[in-house]
């Protein structure tokens, strides 16, 4: 009986005492799906410092048919630094030497992620440091005292770029520019004139040199242009207003007026020319319309390029070195939203102009600009298409001419046009020696531009100084010009078109 | 709380003893008066058994229920026949109505799976020790089978539901009972453990099995 009792009062107790069981492992079905922990630091390699540094890792985990588990979800982790649980990820850069670094998850079996070696070393780790011009300020070109720089440094080691290394670059840097020394990579002001030496130093090792061609601006005299609109009776009558607007915005961008959602261009310059609407024929009298003359023709051309439209033109081309002669015409047929021929010269001031011309040369090809109606009714939208223009007229070419002579300018870096159409717009360029920089040229077929550059305006001034055909009268009322001779056409002559439509 | 369960035990266990020591007194009149005690007899009664419910993942020594237990009942019918003086034997088919919750022990991370059982069960007892005389001490062994007829399940992780989370279970469920209790006349109380001898989710890593301590009350 008592062993009867004894066992009947063992099982109640087992029963309630059965209550106080705590569980020391995880039994958790679902969180036991885990079965791999994928660990990355960003960082792997630190440069020996007096601090303590956090380093940032990714932790992800996947199921038994290796499918990311708990996704987005902020799981705890025990942190493993060689044997011993750290409780953040922090390392102490005073001590240089390589640690393994690993995650665990407390499953049943516990899970342990992949390790990681990350080591802590001192300057001579690196093997080559870097120097390059960020992206947006890619130029060996610029203005003292203008526009700053920005930098980008790079540090290798014996397995290539170390990543992550750039906050500890940016405490440690110096930077020598020219005969100043700085400490920072990004807003660098370029305060001397001359062909200065960039270099970058970091834990004792040297960057590579970069050279920046460092020039003051120079102020020209204003010269001012007026201008007149051909518009044909036939095709469509602009408004004044409209074609005004192109005449403000040529204005505006002329005078570096204008601002793109980018940083503005290290070489932006005012480029010294300014353009008005003509309200005086060539005879002197007030015209009908503010600069606008209608050619009365019945004759409609398909072709933008038809020989009778071009001798048209030529034939009612106001005198050149008194306007600006703008046509307005359908150049669907071209694809084109605008075109203009380019000036010819009387001495070899610029490169890419040529040949050179008596200066009593009688007008031998129609020197003028062509815009496509569709800008004045409001089919296309582009303010810039005439200051474009303009820059031909005033013998820019394309920054994106090619890649031997360039554009003749030395700060318009050389590239050509993307063939993919999805980039061909895009102000993200490639440069000829496969760099990237940001165009912001008006010369360029981009989606934003705001800039003509320092050496674009020193090329538009000498060709304006040097051109056959220029208007002056405005800018030099007591100059003592030669008349103007029409000779015949030469229809060889053709204009650059510009097919940014 | 730890000094409170013991108490309770305890409590319990005076409650027992006490029983089978009315029993024993009880047998002592009954043979002084010497009228002959039925060598076969056979009793039926209704079966309501309430139920502690956990899961065993092989940290549960034998007769423990973890303190992370669900409560269950059961319904059904007891079949009793006495076999010799000390010995009887009982069948007890039931419906049963379980619950039971798989636990994260991570402190930062809760992760719950619950299931809810509605199953078939019967239990074979051959061996039911008796002795006493109108209250009687028993102790019995045997075996249980129970096929689930439904079961739902849901996961939640931090107290969000998981939608993509479904676990396999068994259906039939068996193992072993052990049980101690007293008849009083022809009613039944009696504690019962449940050792299930098959695992209740088909799951790879995690060993599991369900224990339950049922009270058995039989009318």
């Amino acid at each position: 009986m008592k062993k009867i009792l004894s066992i009947v009062g063992f099982l109640v107790l087992l029963i309630f005492n059965s209550c106080m069981t705590d569980r020391e492992s995880e039994n958790s079905f679902y969180l036991n799906q885990i079965n791999r922990i994928q660990l990355i630091s960003s960082k792997t390699i630190f440069f020996s410092e007096n601090i303590v540094e956090n380093f940032n890792l990714t932790v992800s985990f996947f199921d038994r048919d290796n499918r990311p588990f708990l996704n987005n979800f902020d799981v705890p982790y025990v942190i493993y630094l060689g044997d011993s649980v750290i409780k953040e990820p922090k390392l102490d850069l005073s001590r240089p030497g390589k640690y393994k670094l690993r995650v665990m998850f407390p499953t049943r079996e516990l899970t342990f992620s992949n390790e990681v070696e990350i080591e802590v070393v001192e300057g001579d780790y690196i093997s080559q440091l870097v120097l390059d011009f960020s992206n947006e300020t890619r130029n060996e070109y610029t203005l003292a005292n203008k526009e700053t720089y920005d930098f980008t440094l790079r540090a290798f080691g014996p397995n290539g770029e170390i990543p992550g290394v750039e906050e500890q670059i940016r405490r440690n840097l110096s930077l020598k520019v020219g005969n100043e020394n700085g400490n920072r990579l990004i807003g660098v002001p370029i305060t001397q004139i001359g062909l200065l030496e960039v270099q970058a130093s970091v834990f004792g090792v040297n960057s590579n040199i970069l050279k920046i061609n460092s020039r003051e601006d120079i102020s020209f005299p204003i010269k001012e242009f007026q201008v007149v609109y051909h518009v044909f009776s036939n095709l469509f009558n602009p408004s004044q207003q409209t074609v005004e607007s192109q005449i403000n915005n040529s204005n505006i961008a002329f005078s570096g007026g204008i601002r793109s959602s980018f940083r503005r261009n290290l070489n932006a310059v005012d480029a010294g020319f300014r353009f008005k609407m003509a309200d005086r024929n060539p005879d002197g009298s007030p015209m009908e319309t503010r600069g606008i003359n209608r050619i009365v023709t019945n004759r409609v051309f398909q072709d933008a390029q038809d020989r009778e439209l071009l001798q048209l033109k030529f034939n009612n081309l106001w005198d050149p070195t008194q306007y600006i002669n703008v046509f307005v015409e359908d150049l669907s047929s071209m694809g084109a939203a605008g075109y203009a021929y380019l000036p010819f010269l009387t001495s070899p001031v610029v490169g890419g102009l040529s040949p050179i011309l008596a200066p009593d040369t009688e007008l031998f090809y129609p020197i003028m600009i062509a815009l496509d109606f569709r800008l004045f009714n409001g089919q296309y939208r582009d303010d810039n298409v005439l200051a474009h223009e303009l820059g031909h007229y005033l013998g820019l070419y394309h920054t994106f001419q090619d890649c031997q002579t360039g554009d003749y300018c030395d700060d318009t870096p050389s590239h050509t046009l993307p063939s993919n159409q999805s980039t061909r717009w895009s102000n993200n360029r490639t440069n000829c020696s496969n760099a990237p920089f940001i165009s912001t040229n008006f010369m360029d077929y981009i989606n934003s531009n705001d800039n003509f550059t320092f050496d674009q305006k020193v090329r538009m001034t000498k060709v304006y100084e040097n051109a056959l055909f220029m208007p002056k009268d405005l800018n030099a009322p007591d100059a003592r010009l030669k008349p103007f001779r029409r000779g015949q056409l030469d229809p060889s002559i053709k204009p650059i078109i510009c097919n940014f439509l | 709380m730890k000094s409170i369960q013991m108490k309770k035990s305890l409590a319990t266990l005076l409650f027992m003893v006490s029983f089978i020591m009315w029993g024993f007194e009880a047998k002592a009149e009954i043979l002084n008066d010497s009228i002959p005690e039925k060598t076969h007899d056979f009793r039926m009664g209704i079966r309501f058994s309430p139920s502690l419910n956990s899961f065993d993942y092989g940290d549960l020594s034998f007769g423990q229920v973890a303190s992370d237990y669900k409560i269950g009942a059961a319904l059904g019918m007891s079949f009793d026949w006495k076999m010799s003086e000390y010995n009887r034997f009982r069948l007890e088919p039931y419906l049963e109505y379980q619950n039971i919750k798989n636990n994260s022990i991570n402190p930062d991370l809760e992760a719950i799976t619950s299931f809810s059982n509605l199953s078939f069960g019967l239990d074979a007892l051959p061996l039911v020790l008796t002795y006493g005389g109108k209250y009687k001490g028993t102790l019995s062994l045997g075996g249980f089978a129970k096929y689930i007829l439904n079961s739902t399940q849901n996961t939640t992780l931090n107290g969000n539901s998981v939608n993509n989370f479904n676990v396999e279970v068994n259906k039939l469920q068996y193992g072993l009972s052990f049980g101690a209790g007293v008849y009083l006349g022809k009613r039944l109380i009696e504690f019962r453990y449940y050792q299930s001898l098959n695992d209740f989710v088909n799951n790879p890593v995690v060993p599991n099995s369900i224990n339950q301590v049922q009270l058995i009350l039989v009318f």
